[in-house]
């Protein structure tokens, strides 16, 4: 009996100590797996997580980083000049010197595709959930068709040797799937502007057919008119003209330029307070970084550049852009200009703000330079009409101006820097036009530098081996 | 009594004398009443003896002359009884306890050392009880062979790294398996544990100990023993208290003072023509200043003058003499059949810098139950802790309040009129104007405005049952749970200047709840049977289960009211206002399960006491592998043979005993987590759940393998009184995880794949000697010394990458620095100089393309630890220290109180013989060019530590007998840390990485105590 009670209790205890069968199918708390999307719900939020991944610290950013796409096309362009206030964390870039092995250009090729990757996921997986909802499918696979081609084309403006249609130069390597292995091949500029078109011009297609108005607040996600503004860049960029014109006038009718009697509302544009002139915008909320803080942080008060000042002298005081995007901070015992425009939102001062994308002002800024450059029949007199009514939008009294010929391709080029300062344009502006940097500090790019066409990352071309840009 | 005994031995003798020639029988058992097999008994004086059979027992013809006989046996004390007449001679003999004659626990079996034939090292309570140091781990250091413990914070309860037989892994873990009474704990959570409670610490470094733990084995595993009351014994009650106080220890840099910094600042505005502070801004000297009226540049004087003569001391700002206090109380006894050992342990530590402390509760029970046939034990402890912890330490950051003693500047006032002025924050005093950078000022307003306190709960439960089925077969069964809940608290007061730095601009406050807990249990069964006295079998096989959860919780709420600050009803609940989110608190968690399963096998086979075979087998699953590579096989095989044993050996005189031993197995390192599948995280965007692809599938994860070969010889000579033991160990680990670089395109930058390859190969020694062995005074000296190499072997695609300033490549040992070779200051222009890989001395640095190896790596080359014990009638010295070499490190402290671009902040007195003219011979380069990484800064970083130094008096038991009550009483003073030597110049030789960074430097610490039994 005695016998029985310590055997039953240590088997007992045995019992509960070893049982649980299944003991080692566990999945993981806070994931879960791939296999686990099973429906349109779920598509749709691996399609908001490919919106986070362009949070990523080297696409539009946050301090101490690259911020790829947001500051560093104007840092590593004409429009600011370092100050002593930097920790000099990019000069390798500020200076064009940086090589195949520089870090920061590793980072932004990886954060693009990180990006792409899972947009992938969502384009080769919604099809097996459309019969659900075949309009619902369309709002998701528009979506990110459009990221994709919208990522590779923010690729290309780097790493491409030009923006040429058809053009034979170097390209970008076009990842359609997402399997680790797969190689993708570098393309031509050529090719990789055909596979973007071809992806953007679905997405316009599918997003002009969907259950739901894509924003149903807001401008975070690639509606039917953010998709038109990337089409309407992307044709700037290669001197398609006429497509420029074209989507940018659709955008345009659809999102309206602001009265010049809202310079509230502009100002608001900026704290994010307002969605005029808004047609796409990658939110940022409250604790999920400041990516304009490599200029100006306004955390720390650390100005790392200032604006040039030749620019800053063309800002009139009846600009109302002036206030806006420069004012002067008081560091110690000194006090300079620094750039306020990603300052934070209202009644803060953290440089949390959404990243502005695509804007109205662009539009009137692309439609203007192509007609000026197209410059067949009326454009001239188009052109001349789209500047001056960004700018009596803009400058307080202004008297419309009557510049012709080179001299009105030029002012284009000047309102663009001063609309667009800080927005991540400058590089991309001077590299498919002339192609020379003379800084006000001296420093100077030649047209025939290799820095234009960024080099590959080292990394990459002993993973994936392909042709190296030149000079590199 | 005393009186009784003398007439009783007087009779004895007479009756002695009647016979001539005797039989006397007897047998020898140790103190649980085992038969001692093959002991010897003697008549003293002569040769005449017999030997125990396997129960024991004896039979010995004795001449009527013989008086005394002497028992003695390896493992054993030797003990003298008196013949008298009696015809029965029973003897209890005493184990001896010393390092190496003892029993190696292993968790699943506890065996005779002489029976074992791996490599395992005991570490007695002595080294491990009052210590004044909270973590367990950081006491092994120098204590045993073959682990290498380093502290990376002098932070009261910090952790320590423990590496056992070399680096085994590249990206995995290095970290040991630890097992509390059988109970698997976590490792580096001991600060709530009372190592006072700890009876032995094994550790384990070869495959026939360490199989038995299969795939989490490769590291070494650490058995921590605690005490146990003894049957049959009276209740003792004891109690320890000890008080102290700790300093800190100086490094062997200089910082410049006022007046040389007045000065420094001068020269380098006259010869630089750069301002860095008011020495040149008020500098006759300045250009700036020259169409000044005098009376105005004789105000410029007095400033500087007066600069010159504040000499603020940021050390003593920042740090303090620390306190210590511990209090224990025993209670241990037992009656027939149970037995107790309890204990309440009181330990507060107050650190040397302000702000951190540690006050911790501890409590333990142990209960053993032992009848014929059944057999419990029961291990509880719970324990409580708060501790308060300085941030930001071990970084260069200037909120890193060890970083910005040596940042501030000696001028630099922290209060002006009672309020402490930090940067940025003088508007709130009226706009104060401040000739410095406020590098320190803003360091004390961070610590005096922000909290970072954490409390823990830890307890560990473990149930050891074993039931006699018959003889030799039990059925045996461990359970447990091992627990721990930290619950962190961070405030940033509101109206402060950190408090404006924060979102809304208000203040904080957060709170982080962390808990773990692991299920452990097996059962099986053990036979064990000597057979024909010449066959001795031991067999476990057992089936085992371990479960482990993490899970953390934490939020962060802003707005905080200040006469709520201190608890979360201070926080203002998040609102909306003008469509922007105000005091929004976030909230955030994290988890992590992980589960195993196992079933263990352990045999082995003694013949005649001398061949001992081992063999262990381990199949292991768990959770953490794709299906593909769930279950695996882990073994061992060993060999022994105690020489010591054989009559050719006997008859060597001098030698007492000898053993020699082999082993080899395949084990793995623990991995715990979901790195095989691909899986999608929880991102937000604008406000709405996004999911974020965070890991993809690697459908070929694998274990890292270790596959150890280990040969060791123990010995004993001149009749004991020298003591060593030599082990020779290879150990390869296979399947490292590398980070395979995948194609960008991939989208993810890398996969964890299976490729590497190391070898840690070494040799381990001890020695112990009695030097004097009288029945007064007794001194014991023993050390230990282990070699390691550590080599990379195969790096699977690529032969080497870069970490950092430290290299992985083939061929290279773990931890080597990779950075451009130094060559000096050029003496003609100031310049730096490096060397190319060709040996050009040049001034351009180019870290791609001039960085070389060849300054060593920071892991060491040996290390170890000797003691020396002294014993003269109550008395007591026991000296220790602690070493290690070879081990080069990268002193960034020197890097940042020399660079040139941080001349603002403080500078060491180096830079006071920079170069300044053509001609200049000096090691510090000319101002304003550019200071880099290089080899300058990599410094050996080898040590010789006196670690603890313990004096202590026992009162004489003449003296005690007087006192009713007290049995024992015993004084001590100790000293831990008391002296290092070292041609290292920052803090802290000793760390847990390959660079210095200001850490929170180790404490000196000098406690006396009192221990009293009654």
């Amino acid at each position: 009996m005695k016998l029985y009670k310590y055997i039953s209790s240590v088997l007992f205890i045995a019992l509960f100590a070893t049982s649980c069968k299944k003991q080692l199918d566990i999945n993981p708390p806070f994931n879960f797996d791939e296999e686990n999307i099973q429906n349109l719900d779920d598509v749709e939020r691996v399609l908001g997580g490919v919106y986070a991944k362009l949070r990523n610290i080297d696409y539009y950013g946050n301090l101490n980083s690259s911020s790829g796409y947001s500051t560093l096309p104007d840092i590593i362009g004409d429009n600011f000049e370092e100050t002593a206030e930097s920790l000099q964390a990019l000069v390798l870039l500020t200076y064009w010197s940086a090589a195949s092995d520089e870090g920061n250009i590793e980072n932004i090729w990886k954060a693009a595709y990180g990006a792409i990757v899972q947009a992938n996921f969502v384009i080769n997986n919604v099809d097996k959930f459309s019969a659900a909802d075949q309009e619902r499918a369309n709002r998701l696979k528009g979506q990110a068709l459009a990221l994709r081609a919208y990522v590779h084309f923010d690729v290309l403006r780097y790493w491409g040797e030009n923006f040429d249609e058809g053009g034979t130069g170097k390209g970008i390597p076009y990842k359609e799937d997402t399997d680790k292995f797969t190689l993708p091949t570098r393309l031509t500029v050529g090719a990789s502007l055909t596979k973007i078109w071809t992806d953007l011009n679905t997405a316009i297609d599918l997003l002009a057919d969907v259950d739901q108005p894509v924003n149903a607040s807001g401008r975070s996600k690639i509606d039917l008119n953010a998709a038109k503004a990337i089409a309407a860049r992307i044709a700037l960029y290669q001197e398609d003209f006429d497509n420029a014109i074209d989507y940018a006038t659709d955008v345009i009718n659809a999102i309206p330029l602001a009265k010049l009697a809202d310079s509230t509302a502009y100002r608001n544009i900026w704290t994010d307070q307002s969605n005029i002139e808004l047609i796409w915008t990658v939110n940022f909320d409250a604790g999920q970084g400041s990516p304009g803080s490599n200029i100006y942080f306004p955390n720390g008060n650390r100005s790392s550049f200032r604006v040039d000042p030749l620019l800053r002298a063309s800002y009139t005081t009846s600009d109302i852009r002036l206030a806006t995007f420069i004012q002067t901070v008081v560091l110690g015992r000194n006090s300079r200009e620094v750039l306020y425009k990603f300052k934070g939102r209202t009644g803060l001062n953290d440089g949390n703000v959404n990243w502005k994308v695509l804007r109205t002002s662009e539009m009137y800024l692309i439609r203007a330079e192509a007609a000026a450059r197209r410059n067949t029949g009326t454009d001239a007199v188009n052109a001349l009409l789209d500047l001056n009514t960004l700018r009596g939008s803009r400058i307080r009294s202004f008297v419309p101006g009557v510049e012709v010929g080179q001299a009105l391709i030029d002012a284009i080029a000047l309102e663009r820097r001063k609309e667009l300062l800080g927005e991540g344009h400058r590089w991309f502006d001077i590299k498919r036009t002339d192609r020379v940097i003379q800084r006000n500090s001296g420093d100077e790019l030649p047209a025939n530098d290799r820095f234009w066409a960024w080099p590959i990352p080292f990394a990459e071309l002993q993973t994936n081996p392909m042709p190296q840009n030149d000079g590199y | 009594m005393r009186k009784m005994l003398a007439l009783l031995t007087m009779f004895l003798f007479t009756a002695g004398a009647l016979f001539a020639q005797r039989t006397i029988t007897g047998k020898v058992t140790d103190e649980k009443g085992d038969p001692i097999q093959s002991a010897s008994v003697t008549v003293k004086g002569t040769t005449t003896g017999a030997t125990t059979n396997d129960d024991g027992s004896y039979v010995l013809s004795v001449p009527s002359s013989a008086k005394e006989l002497v028992f003695t046996s390896v493992d054993f004390e030797s003990l003298t009884i008196s013949i008298g007449n009696a015809s029965v001679i029973n003897a209890t003999l005493k184990s001896k306890s010393d390092e190496l004659t003892d029993v190696v626990i292993t968790g699943y079996t506890r065996e005779r050392r002489r029976d074992f034939v791996g490599a395992s090292a005991k570490v007695e309570s002595k080294a491990l009880n009052q210590v004044p140091n909270a973590s367990i781990d950081q006491l092994l250091q120098g204590r045993a062979p073959g682990i290498y413990v380093t502290a990376g914070s002098g932070q009261p309860g910090a952790a320590a790294n423990v590496i056992i037989r070399g680096v085994g892994s590249i990206g995995g873990s290095s970290t040991p398996l630890y097992i509390m009474d059988g109970i698997p704990i976590q490792a580096a959570a001991f600060a709530s544990l009372s190592s006072s409670d700890i009876e032995t610490v094994d550790v384990l470094r070869d495959a026939s100990a360490t199989a038995m733990y299969g795939s989490r084995g490769a590291n070494g595993v650490i058995v921590i023993t605690t005490k146990r009351g003894k049957t049959n014994s009276k209740v003792v009650f004891g109690i320890n208290s000890q008080y102290g106080v700790s300093n800190r220890t100086r490094p062997k840099f200089e910082m410049m003072d006022s007046k040389q910094r007045i000065q420094y600042e001068e020269e380098i505005g006259r010869e630089n023509g750069v301002n860095i502070g008011p020495g040149w801004r008020f500098s006759r000297f300045n250009p700036a200043n020259a169409a000044l009226p005098e009376a105005t540049l004789q105000q410029y004087d007095n400033i500087r003058d007066s600069l010159s003569n504040m000499n603020v001391d940021w050390t003593d700002i920042f740090f303090r003499q620390g306190s210590f206090q511990q209090h224990q109380f025993t209670a241990t006894g037992g009656s027939e059949k149970l037995s107790f050992y309890t204990s309440l342990d009181y330990y507060k530590q107050e650190g040397i810098a302000i702000r951190s402390n540690l006050e911790r509760y501890s409590f333990r029970t142990n209960l053993d139950f032992k009848s014929d046939k059944f057999t419990a034990s029961l291990s509880t402890t719970l324990n409580y802790s708060q501790s308060s912890i300085i941030e930001a330490e071990n970084t260069t950051a200037v909120t890193n309040p060890f970083a910005s003693i040596y940042y501030a500047l000696p001028y630099e006032q922290p209060y002006i009129n009672g309020v402490l002025v930090a940067a940025n924050n003088s508007s709130f005093f009226g706009n104060v104007v401040t000739y410095d950078q406020r590098e320190g000022s803003t360091a004390l307003e961070r610590l005096m405005s922000t909290t970072n306190k954490t409390n823990e709960i830890k307890g560990v439960v473990g149930l050891n049952l074993r039931y006699k089925l018959f003889d030799g077969l039990s059925i045996v069964s461990t359970s447990g749970l091992d627990y721990r809940e930290v619950m962190g608290r961070r405030q940033i007061y509101p109206g402060t200047y950190t408090g404006g730095q924060v979102a809304g601009a208000q203040g904080s406050f957060g709170e982080s709840v962390g808990r773990f807990v692991r299920l452990f249990g097996n059962a099986g069964l053990n036979y064990n049977k000597t057979i024909s006295n010449r066959h001795s079998i031991d067999l476990n096989a057992i089936f085992e289960n371990t479960k482990s959860t993490t899970r953390n919780f934490n939020y962060t709420g802003f707005g905080i009211d200040p006469l709520l600050q201190n608890s979360p009803a201070g926080i203002t609940p998040g609102s909306v206002v003008n469509g922007q989110g105000r005091f929004i608190p976030t909230v955030g968690g994290s988890g992590a399960v992980h589960a195993l399963q196992s079933l263990v096998v352990v045999g082995k086979y003694i013949l005649d006491s001398k061949y001992i075979l081992n063999a262990s087998y381990r199949y292991d699953g768990t959770s953490s592998m794709p299906l593909a590579n769930r279950w695996k096989s882990f073994y061992s095989v060993g060999a022994g043979w105690n020489a010591g044993r054989e009559d050719f050996i006997k008859n060597i005189n001098w030698i007492s005993d000898l053993s020699v031993r082999a082993s080899y197995g395949l084990t793995a390192s623990p991995i715990t987590g979901f790195g095989y599948m691909a899986l999608y995280g929880a991102s937000r965007y604008a406000g709405t759940t996004g999911f974020g692809l965070t890991n993809i599938n690697n459908e070929t994860y694998d274990w890292e393998y270790a596959k150890t070969f280990n040969v060791g010889l123990d010995f004993g000579v001149f009749k004991n009184r020298i003591r060593g033991s030599v082990d020779y160990y290879n150990k390869i680990t296979e399947n490292l995880f590398i980070d395979q670089r995948l194609s960008a395109t991939a989208g993810i930058g890398s996969l964890n794949i299976n490729a590497g390859t190391l070898k840690n190969n070494g040799l381990e020694l001890v020695l112990a000697g009695d030097v004097v062995s009288k029945r007064d005074l007794t001194w014991t000296v023993g050390g230990n010394i282990s070699f390691n190499k550590n080599e990379i072997t195969d790096l699977g695609q690529v032969n080497e990458f870069i970490l950092g300033t430290s290299i992985i490549r083939v061929g290279l040992p773990m931890g080597t620095h990779y950075l451009p070779e130094w060559a000096g200051v050029d003496a003609a222009t100031g310049n730096p100089l490096y060397y190319n890989l060709d040996g050009t001395v040049t001034t351009n640095y180019d870290r791609t393309a001039q960085s070389n190896v060849g300054y060593g790596s920071w892991l060491p080359k040996y290390n170890g630890g000797f003691n020396s014990t002294l014993n003269y009638k109550g008395i007591s010295l026991d000296i220790f220290f602690s070493y290690a070499g070879g081990n080069k490190r990268f002193n960034n402290e020197d890097y940042f109180n020399q660079v040139p671009n941080f001349a603002t902040s403080n500078q060491g007195t180096a830079m006071l013989r920079r170069w300044r003219k053509p001609g200049d011979v000096t090691d510090i380069q000319k101002f304003g060019t550019a200071r880099q990484f290089s080899s300058k800064d990599i410094q050996d970083a080898s040590y010789l530590r006196l670690r603890n130094v313990n004096l202590s008096y026992t009162i004489p038991q003449s003296l005690l007998d007087r006192v009713k009550g007290i049995s024992n009483i015993r004084v001590y003073l100790q000293g831990q840390n008391l002296l290092t030597w070292t041609r290292w110049t920052s803090f802290d030789p000793e760390d847990n990485n390959n660079i210095a960074q200001f850490e929170y430097p180790a404490a000196r610490t000098i406690t006396a105590g009192i221990s009293l039994n009654f």
